[in-house]
């Protein structure tokens, strides 16, 4: 999966949060870049001494303009440091490489009208969705809570694009986005997308089965970054290698590290690419993707770590 | 399931309004689905294309609605659905060829699959989609091989069902009919 | 260094009656044989389009051969005959773009002796010198185009195309230009799921054969396409096998015998292309068909000594699927002859 990556030149960074940045780039060469679906992300590698760090960031460019993508990166202090290093040391002309765009997030063709959730740093795949709802010709709303307006990313774009589709939730005024109130009543049709916190997203969910609304009509991208954790060894059974997976490296980054490619795409645990058999050890899980009964012998590296000091993978 | 293989109709205990249309004056998959609907806390209305004699209870979460025309019974089905927008349900009990008309009404007023159910009843009068004409028209469920009202040709059905045609696929089988006898 | 421009278009052969169709050794040397062991069995048999050897099919992911001109001829009469075997969805207007952008891309860069790209924001200049067409148009605005983006791109290419949306967990054929399938129509299949689609095959729902595929494809990313080879058996290098023209075909299935199987037979095989487009992120199907007639298959020894085995050990509900029952026996007879081998027959 790496052969692919392109090289992109940083063309600008502006602080919109006081913890989000966004960053604008090109293609180097000045080519243009690939065209993608409303929704898609790309992976950013952040190569840091000799670690190298692998996030995923949702496209905030229209895919109607291919002269730059841009992303938004919240920071996060308490993470691997992949967010920490897009803020701190990244520049203006730095160069990064990125995957192509992939889609765990695409709009629904079929649909008569789109309603868009979102919360804090969540907003960024709608800024994608936009142009491509506009070019189709239906109904759409987005409703976006933010702590306060210093913390509303994009927020005056918003403004000036969706008018009065776009409703405001803010923090400080104790306004909270209400599902109920926002799924009560839509015509036929309408699908719902959600962004942001798990809470958000398991309440929206609960809140469209009560309605009656059917599952196709309602999906969710959760915004996560692997979290750090205790290092631990992973022993690949099938290549009789050793692994070490330090604290700040996701186990999937430490099997890329040592040449052990493992398929995946959104690194975020939702996706299920990477599900690798799980021969021995146990698992500290922290995706969203395997069941219960799957738990027992499987785990998704991109996410989740080693309770103990040691794994033993099926590699 | 039903003989045929057909699932029952069951009442989305999620749904927040069933809309049952039919062209069938039998009973049991009417009144079947009406008594357990009961137990689910949505309202229900019942769209009837016929002149048969009233069959079902007094349900007071049971609106009923009667019409000669197919077509206006379509357009108060459509008026109903919009009216209750998402988390509606509709189910189709009856001859195939009315259900698929139905159907294809409900899809395109943006209700999905998910939201639509079918229940086939009566003889089974075969939709058939002639591939040469592109029109449909019946045929008898027991029979394979009808004449396309459309073309005149001598068609064969085949075992493929279209869900958007709400059609089985017929070809033409002269010229099979024609090896066969050398 | 060959200086020779491969392919060696031909002028437009015949794929109907009066079928002046016919393989040189070029085209004979590397059709795709699509059984890779002695019976067949159903599989999901996907794998990822990696680029083969130079000058084989696999080489480029939309391949060119010296029947280019013949085939463009062909659809022309098709569509000309029947408009309805090109349908679009409302809906898959952006896919249809991708498409026209695909493989106006692709064969730029993989044909570049044969067209030409040139690209200034919306503003396109498409060069096709094998048919001299030449035109100027804006990507995105259907107006500027002389038919529907779809048809346009695939009057000037090889094989049937497919447009398929993806969503709610499954796959949907939305669109396509089909004027050379094998035995299935569009018009009737038009807006059904992957397994809908499916449903006339035999055996392979229950072999779970579907489910695979189906999670398989709704994977496939930008760039990294994935295929697959189909095969059945046709009388005559016809092409139009439809459901629609099927009187017009079906009946030579009685014609064979074992003095005309050698060229009267043809083995069909179809190299489908599952490519996943950028702005829509829906798939493109496309569908490129080779046909070869038993004798020139026969020049390779070992093709015909497993084709023998194939059908020999080819289930009767699989033989019947494909539309060979009737003349499968006569194809296995005439094999046995060929090779010398034993025919399978007490």
């Amino acid at each position: 999966m790496q052969a692919n990556m392109l090289r992109v030149r940083i063309c600008a960074i502006e602080q919109l949060t006081p913890d989000i940045k966004a960053f604008c780039m090109r293609a180097i060469d000045e080519k243009a870049l690939a065209g993608f679906s409303a929704g898609s992300h790309v992976l950013v590698s952040m190569q840091h001494g000799e670690r190298v760090m692998r996030n995923a960031y949702s496209l905030a460019s229209s895919p109607l303009q291919l002269e730059n993508y841009r992303i938004a990166v919240r920071i996060q202090p308490q993470s691997r440091g992949g967010s920490v290093f897009m803020h701190e040391k990244v520049r203006v002309g730095d160069s990064l490489e990125i995957s192509p765009p992939s889609n765990l997030f695409p709009l629904d063709r079929t649909a008569m009208k789109h309603v868009l959730i979102a919360a804090g740093v969540g907003i960024t795949p709608f800024m994608s969705y936009l142009p491509e709802i506009k070019a189709m010709g239906v109904g759409h709303e987005l409703h976006y809570g933010y702590r306060s307006p210093r913390h509303a990313a994009f927020i005056d774009e918003l403004r000036c694009h969706w008018g009065g589709g776009l409703h405001a939730y803010r923090g400080d005024l104790a306004q909270r986005i209400d599902p109920e109130k926002i799924l009560d009543g839509q015509p036929l049709g309408t699908h719902v997308y959600v962004c942001g916190p798990r809470t958000l997203i398991e309440e929206t969910i609960a809140v469209a089965r009560g309605l009656g609304w059917p599952e196709g009509h309602v999906h969710w991208e959760r915004f996560a970054s692997p979290a750090p954790g205790a290092a631990f060894q992973a022993y690949c059974a099938r290549s009789q290698r050793e692994i070490n997976v330090a604290a700040e490296v996701t186990l999937l980054e430490a099997l890329e590290a040592a040449g052990i490619d493992v398929p995946n795409l959104c690194r975020g645990g939702v996706c299920g690419q990477c599900q690798t058999e799980l021969v021995a050890g146990e698992a500290d899980h922290r995706d969203s993707f395997l069941t219960d009964v799957d738990k027992h012998g499987k785990i998704m590296p991109c996410v989740s770590r080693a309770r103990g000091a040691r794994l033993v993978l099926n590699l | 399931m039903d003989k045929s293989g057909h699932p029952f109709l069951m009442p989305d205990r999620y749904a927040r309004r069933h809309v049952v249309v039919t062209d069938w004056n039998g009973h049991d998959a009417v009144s079947r689905f009406l008594a357990l609907a009961q137990d689910t806390a949505a309202p229900v209305d019942l769209f009837r294309l016929d002149d048969a004699i009233e069959l079902c209870g007094d349900s007071q979460t049971l609106q009923m609605q009667r019409y000669d025309d197919i077509d206006v019974l379509i357009g108060a089905v459509i008026t109903a659905v919009r009216a209750a927008g998402m988390g509606v349900r509709v189910y189709l009990v009856g001859h195939e060829a009315f259900a698929a008309r139905v159907s294809a009404s409900m899809e395109a007023c943006g209700l999905s699959r998910r939201e639509i159910q079918c229940q086939p009843c009566g003889i089974a009068t075969l939709q058939l989609f002639c591939v040469h004409c592109r029109k449909i028209s019946q045929g008898n469920g027991a029979q394979r091989k009808i004449t396309c009202p459309g073309c005149n040709r001598r068609l064969e059905v085949r075992h493929h069902y279209s869900r958007r045609l709400g059609a089985y696929l017929a070809v033409s089988t002269d010229v099979d009919a024609a090896c066969d006898a050398s | 260094m060959d200086a020779l421009v491969r392919p060696q278009i031909k002028p437009p052969e015949s794929f109907r009656e009066g079928f002046s169709f016919s393989n040189s050794a070029d085209a004979i040397a590397r059709f795709p044989f699509p059984f890779p062991q002695d019976a067949y069995a159903y599989s999901v048999n996907l794998e990822p389009a990696r680029s083969g050897l130079p000058g084989s099919v696999f080489e480029h992911w939309f391949d060119v051969d010296e029947h280019y001109l013949g085939e463009l001829e062909e659809r022309r009469l098709v569509l000309e005959a029947d408009p309805g075997r090109c349908r679009v969805l409302p809906h898959m207007e952006a896919a249809e773009w991708d498409a026209v952008e695909l493989i106006m891309t692709r064969y730029a860069q993989d044909y570049p002796h044969f067209f030409n790209l040139k690209r200034s924001g919306a503003s396109w200049s498409w060069t096709n010198k094998v048919t001299g067409i030449q035109e100027d148009f804006i990507f995105g605005d259907a107006s500027t185009l002389p038919c529907r983006p779809l048809e346009y791109i695939a009057r000037q290419a090889q094989g049937d195309f497919n447009l398929i949306d993806q969503r709610d967990g499954d796959l949907f054929m939305d669109g396509g230009v089909i004027t050379g399938p094998a035995d299935w129509s569009l018009s009737f299949d038009l807006g059904m799921s992957f397994r809908e689609w499916h449903r006339p095959v035999p055996v392979a729902h229950e072999l779970g054969v579907f489910d695979r595929a189906l999670k398989y494809l709704l994977n496939v990313q930008v760039g990294h396409p994935v295929r697959r080879l189909n095969w059945t058996m046709t009388v005559h290098p016809r092409l139009d096998t439809s459901p629609e023209t099927y009187p017009a075909w079906a009946a030579d299935r009685s014609t064979v015998t074992l003095q005309n199987a050698g060229n009267f037979v043809h083995l069909r095989v179809e190299l489908q292309l599952i490519v996943r487009l950028p702005r829509s992120n829906a798939l493109l199907f496309s569908i490129r068909t080779y046909l070869i007639s038993l004798e020139d298959l026969c020049s390779n020894k070992a093709w015909a000594n497993r084709l023998g085995k194939v059908l020999q050990t080819l289930p009767d509900g699989i033989a019947d699927y494909k539309g060979l029952a009737r003349y499968r026996g006569t194809v296995m007879a005439w094999l046995a002859a060929v090779t010398g081998q034993d025919d399978g027959k007490e």
